[in-house]
């Protein structure tokens, strides 16, 4: 029941131009999936659009809530709402028992309403900290961010025995993030958006 | 996540926490009739998490008794459960449609009724009231808007938002079209602002849950926005149905440009603009 592999990429301030640079050595994902929480204003923008000129690997918003969020693909979560990663979910025939549903191992995308968390919605924390519950390995990817939004989502990934990879401080145009990350755990790798790149691409061919 | 060593006494809490969720959800619906058994799991497990989290009642198992025995806990939770933070006007272009397209049908009746369902705080509902004002409308329609939540009900009630909240909606009322200055539609008074007393008695607010209760009377226009996002599809075809029932021919349903109907549901409204969730009622519609 190992499902997919789930890569979840956070960034604010320079994390767009980061991510350019990331996708660009990351090349195809296999049979893992990425999501993407930017920082965004809450009008709607052409982040997809935008992000899709960066690369071949098919780059969606959830056009609605529960998504299902296919293997080889990039979500992106849309301006205004946060995202939450859960298991996939069907309901059960049997009407007695108090469990309606089953868990799987695909994964969703929800949207939500939820208060901002760090003047953020969508918030980098909210999507790590769903990602952290899980059944499917994380890895949680932290690029250039202004405000300490992820970091809490992190440690959450760390605690539940998935990997954080963060973006060299030096390279960050904001470290805030990455800073507050390395106060509280040691990355399993830091590196310029490129060396982000490669580090993906390599796990994601020898399979995770 | 799968990881064999570090990973499996995470991987049993967090499966205990599904079981124990799970088991919350449906001890409230056959205690109290609340059913969120059917919510879709992510975004509630996170709100019962957190209500959890923010009154100390330790594990979910432990909330669950005292949620059931304590009525003052019991709203703390229903508001936790369904705090949505929403802007008046927010996805302006789904008022400008609105404005343009379906105030003219609804102006062709002599009583117009409005259903915002899932209204929380109500800025939604007094959106629509502000565009009927506008439109000469407003002194003949009835907006009824419902929320499970009773504080949220009250919140709305009051008309009474802080008032940083009208510097979005006075940009969102401009980019749907609004052409009066917008601080005609409210007071001002310290950090808080009330809205307009010709607005407050065209509405009604009152309790309905639409996983659990039906059609209550027959309505022209329904908006039901950012709802659906957090039912499973089950639940959402119930609603579906509910709004099929409550609509009078040629009814608008508009739901959230992040929503869409069921495969079900698609057989009882035709888009007029999916992309802005405006949906007409299919007259011959069956389920």
């Amino acid at each position: 029941m190992a499902g997919p592999d789930v890569i979840v990429i956070g960034g604010s301030a320079g994390g767009l131009k980061a991510l350019r640079s990331v996708l660009d050595k990351t090349g195809t994902l296999g049979d893992s999936l990425a999501v993407v929480v930017l920082h965004r204003s809450p009008q709607e923008s052409p982040l997809v659009s935008v992000l899709q000129g960066y690369t071949g690997i098919p780059v969606w918003e959830p056009a609605e809530s529960p998504w299902n969020c296919p293997a080889g693909t990039i979500t992106v979560a849309p301006a205004g709402y946060h995202l939450l990663l859960g298991n996939m979910r069907t309901p059960l025939d049997s009407s007695s028992s108090v469990a309606r549903y089953q868990t799987g191992s695909g994964v969703r995308a929800h949207l939500s309403l939820d208060p901002p968390v760090a003047y953020s919605r969508p918030s980098i924390d909210v999507a790590l900290t769903s990602a952290a519950e899980l059944v499917n390995s994380v890895t949680a990817v932290l690029l250039s961010c202004a405000n300490q939004d992820g970091a809490a989502g992190c440690a959450a990934i760390k605690a539940a025995g998935g990997r954080v990879v963060v973006q060299d401080p030096a390279t960050c145009e904001a470290p805030t993030a990455v800073d507050a990350v390395m106060r509280q755990l040691r990355p399993d790798h830091i590196a310029d958006p490129e060396g982000i790149g490669r580090w993906l691409s390599e796990r994601i061919a020898r399979g995770g | 996540m799968s990881t064999p060593d570090e990973g499996s006494e995470s991987a049993q809490s967090r499966e205990l926490t599904r079981i124990e969720a799970e088991a919350f959800f449906y001890t409230v619906f056959e205690h109290l009739g609340y059913d969120f058994r059917h919510y879709s799991d992510a975004s509630r497990n996170r709100r019962l998490v957190a209500f959890v989290e923010r009154y100390s009642l330790g594990t979910i198992s432990e909330a669950q008794g005292q949620v059931l025995r304590n009525t003052k806990l019991l709203s703390a939770f229903l508001s936790a459960m369904t705090v949505n933070v929403t802007e008046m006007f927010r996805d302006p272009l789904v008022f400008m449609k609105i404005r343009s397209e379906l105030l003219p049908r609804l102006a062709t009746y002599p009583r117009i009724r409005v259903w915002v369902a899932g209204c929380a705080t109500g800025e939604e509902a007094y959106s629509v009231a502000i565009l009927l004002a506008e439109a000469g409308l407003l002194d003949r329609t009835t907006i009824y808007a419902t929320d499970i939540d009773a504080e949220s009900l009250k919140v709305a009630t009051s008309a009474i938002y802080p008032a940083e909240a009208m510097i979005t909606a006075t940009r969102n009322y401009q980019a749907s079209g609004g052409d009066r200055p917008f601080s005609d539609w409210y007071t001002a008074k310290y950090d808080r602002c009330i809205l307009s007393p010709e607005l407050r008695p065209r509405l009604e607010f009152f309790s309905h849950n639409l996983a659990t209760d039906s059609a209550f009377g027959e309505f022209h226009l329904i908006l039901c926005r950012n709802v659906f996002i957090y039912f499973e599809e089950s639940l959402q075809r119930r609603a579906e149905l509910v709004f099929r029932d409550s609509l009078a021919p040629f009814g608008n349903l508009v739901i959230g440009p992040r929503e869409g109907l069921t495969g079900g549901g698609a057989k009882l409204f035709t888009p007029v603009d999916r992309k802005l969730g405006i949906y007409v009622k299919n007259q011959h519609g069956r389920p």
